[in-house]
């Protein structure tokens, strides 16, 4: 029965994420990376952070809707550390389903369970058609070599273990896509790994990124994903979607906050002797920002359900729902600084930070493009898949 | 939070669908190029149990049903996404009280109810009712009628011209918005069930339109009409407020998100045209570097379709549940039909010349798309109708 309602155990899971929203998160906005180690304590024991993820691995097994009411509470807190905070994130969804029960276990147990990360290292600065510039060689006792430079990871520094995306070459001469798990702490990192930290960013300096650069590091066989062999192209893409998809919630978060700002502001602020908002341009703009939302925040639920019920459209819905909130957050914080004119632009008020973190939000998830292309793909040719020379290179700009 | 359709709602889909299909769209373009669609085939669909689903959706629950399982809302933008992917035109012609069966619905008497909808009743014939508000010189601004109406006896005269009427020349009755004293504003208006015949009620011309040609928009015109008090709707007791504006407004909260949800069928009418297009042309397109712009054109039609209609069934959800969903009925019908008509455009682009030739229906759909962002309420107007829940703890907003 279609129904749009929040309730039961959905309610109590957003209560939780607004409260902690509104009394830690949006104190602390524009903290930067110093406040982050004090909230990660009391982020913790919220219990939110495996919620999508299976018990086995410590997680709570709640599915993809509860996880993106949750976010969306989170990032209209403050986005920044919202990014900041996720973990195991995007790393524990790839490992989860791309690694064996035994490798999810064993990586993503003690992220869960003493608040250690992991880091994604995906992007490239010249991505290659169809695959990864960075190489795994299998060596002879069946571990792999890794060569090339990976850019925009997040938590690189602050990273216990990375997972790598790199095309495989065996031995047997098989080429494919593959993820490895490398040793990231300081004092565990293998030879020949650096890490590069990045300047200050556009915006999301609470969760910094660095350069990962990999000139002949050994890791063990042990080290890659072996889950899903048969399918892993599949995988990723399923698992990309999945990522994509909690970002595009966060964004709703994000939107859903500067439009109830800039409606408050248009109530308040008077110009011409009258609240703004009884001029027309003000009030339409608004109208539309609030629709916005809606909008944008139908397709997450939509997606998310699609999801957990296992229908086969989901990667469809969700790339609908990433495609629409990057769209969309955009052009909601970019209106609401300015409905608040001069005051939008001056770091008195919140509304410029949300502006630059859509900007930069939307550049570390999907490139909206993407996803309309992949949708259309799949109208036209009733697949898109990512293999290694196949039909979907755009997605390899991904960042993550 | 769910998105299954009920087995009844999904019954509803299929088999409109199915009449959309086989049924109207094989004498669609031949009903646009002759203005209407023809009485034999109409009555075909009644008796086939096509209603105008529309403006009739059953306003109170069945006997037995309980608040939350009222689903008929959620029903009815399903069934008319449907309709309207056939044709659109086709469901404002469809046999019935169109927009005129709300008012008496809500705001009739027993006794007007019982006479004015006993016509419809009949199964082997044609009949029609009709909502008769827009005048030349009051369009979004409803306010401003100026058709008078002097109390006369047992009767009120009216005079006045009414225009842009949906199916105002075949109607049985209409009912006639009019002002018993114009500087009264809103307080000053009445309704009529003004019937056919009645001396001094008129038809005046036919319009020619851009777009939903096969059906019926004319002019009405009133001159010394005398209309017995009877036909006051309500009779005199409902207008001691301001319930008779009251009464025309609560007919666009009950058919926005239905307006809505025929703008989506139109668009995806016409996203499906063309996504099939550039499947047939596609050996010619793939080396082309149009061919991506192509697909993440699909790709974004396909999005803010569906975007669209969850806003839809929105604000149809939250009208089975008998919450307030003005804001979301505003929304739905403002969004619904400029992505409609930017998806209309979209599907031309992705034809080229070919999306323009007359045999093709989807420079129909382009036409037919655009009064959907007109009547109902302009998207100016439900852009004032969302800013006023927003702001409505301004004074004076």
């Amino acid at each position: 029965m279609i129904s749009f309602e929040i309730d039961g155990e959905l309610e109590l899971f957003r209560g939780a994420a607004r409260t902690f929203a509104e009394q830690v998160l949006r104190p602390a906005a524009r903290g930067g990376r110093e406040v982050l180690p004090q909230l990660l304590g009391p982020f913790r024991e919220l219990g939110l952070s495996g919620l999508d993820l299976p018990e086995e691995v410590g997680g709570l097994a709640q599915g993809l809707m509860a996880k993106v009411v949750v976010e969306e509470e989170l990032a209209a807190g403050d986005l920044g550390q919202t990014v900041a905070l996720s973990t195991p994130g995007a790393f524990g969804t790839f490992v989860q389903r791309l690694g064996t029960q035994e490798q999810a276990q064993r990586i993503l147990t003690p992220l869960l369970s003493f608040g250690r990360r992991g880091a994604v290292a995906w992007s490239e600065a010249h991505p290659r058609v169809g695959s990864f510039q960075t190489t795994a060689v299998e060596t002879d006792d069946g571990g792999f070599r890794l060569d090339g430079e990976k850019i925009g990871v997040r938590f690189a520094e602050a990273a216990d273990v990375f997972l790598v995306f790199a095309r495989v070459e065996r031995r047997s001469g098989e080429r494919h896509l593959g993820a490895l798990v490398v040793p990231a702490r300081p004092e565990e990192r293998p030879a020949g790994l650096t890490v590069t930290p990045w300047d200050k960013e556009l915006a999301l300096d609470e969760a910094p990124s660095a350069t990962v650069s990999f000139a002949g590091v050994v890791v063990p066989p042990s080290a890659r994903l072996a889950g899903a062999d048969s399918d892993f192209d599949v995988r990723v893409l399923d698992a990309l979607a999945r990522i994509g998809l909690v970002g595009a919630a966060r964004e709703v978060g994000l939107a859903r906050v500067a439009a109830e700002t800039a409606q408050h502001f248009a109530a308040e602020r008077e110009a011409f002797g009258k609240p703004i908002a009884h001029f027309q341009a003000i009030a339409f703009t608004v109208a539309d920002l609030m629709t916005r939302v809606e909008v944008m925040r139908g397709l997450v639920h939509r997606a998310a359900f699609a999801f957990d019920q296992g229908e086969p459209d989901a990667l469809r819905r969700a790339a609908y729902a990433i495609a629409e909130a990057h769209e969309g957050v955009m052009a909601v914080t970019n209106h609401a600084v300015q409905i608040h004119g001069g005051a939008g632009f001056v770091q008195d008020y919140p509304v410029e930070k949300w502006m630059r973190e859509a900007k930069a939000h939307m550049s570390h998830a999907w490139p909206h493009g993407v996803a309309d292309l992949l949708v259309g793909r799949l109208a036209l040719e009733g697949q898109a898949t990512l293999t290694e020379d196949g039909p979907l290179p755009e997605l390899q700009p991904i960042w993550l | 939070m769910d998105f299954t359709l009920t087995p009844g709602q999904e019954n509803i889909r299929q088999l409109t669908h199915w009449i959309a299909e086989h049924e109207i769209r094989p004498v669609s373009l031949e009903a646009d190029r002759q203005h209407h669609f023809p009485d034999p085939f109409l009555l075909k669909l009644k008796q086939m149990g096509v209603s105008q689903g529309a403006t009739e959706a059953e306003d109170r629950p069945a006997e037995g049903a309980t608040k939350r399982s009222k689903q008929s809302n959620r029903s009815a933008v399903i069934g008319a996404e449907e309709m309207a992917w056939g044709d659109a035109a086709l469901i404002l012609s469809l046999p019935g009280p169109g927009l005129g069966g709300p008012p008496i619905r809500l705001t009739g008497t027993k006794e007007q109810q019982e006479r004015f909808f006993a016509p419809f009743a009949k199964e082997d014939e044609l009949h029609y009712g009709a909502y008769g508000l827009t005048e030349p010189g009051a369009g979004s601004d409803v306010a401003a009628i100026r058709t008078t109406a002097k109390k006369d006896g047992h009767h009120y005269v009216l005079s006045g011209r009414k225009c842009y009427i949906t199916n105002g020349a075949r109607a049985d009755w209409v009912v006639i918005f009019a002002t018993v004293n114009p500087a009264l504003g809103r307080a000053g208006h009445r309704a009529f069930v003004v019937e056919k015949g009645t001396p001094g009620f008129t038809v005046g011309k036919i319009e020619q339109k851009m777009g939903l040609r096969a059906s019926e928009t004319a002019e009405l015109v009133l001159e010394d009409c005398r209309v017995h008090v009877d036909n006051l709707l309500g009779g005199e007791q409902a207008y001691a407020s301001t319930d008779g504006f009251k009464t025309a407004m609560k007919t666009f909260d009950n058919t926005r998100p239905l307006v809505a949800a025929m703008a989506v069928g139109i668009g995806r009418a016409a996203y499906e045209r063309a996504r099939d297009f550039a499947k047939e042309a596609y050996w010619l397109a793939r080396p082309l570097p149009r061919h991506a712009w192509v697909q993440a054109l699909l790709g974004k039609m396909e999005r803010k379709l569906e975007a669209a209609r969850l806003l839809v069934w929105k604000a149809a959800s939250m009208a089975d549940l008998g919450l307030p969903n003005t804001k979301e009925a505003s929304m739905s019908k403002a969004y619904a039909a400029e992505v409609a008509q930017a998806v209309t455009i979209d599907a031309l682009e992705v034809m080229g010349a070919a999306g323009n030739r007359g045999d093709q229906l989807v420079e129909k759909w382009f036409r037919d798309v655009k009064v959907y962002d007109i009547f109902e309420g302009t998207g100016q107007i439900q852009r004032i109708v969302i800013a006023k829940r927003l702001f409505e703890t301004l004074k004076s907003f």
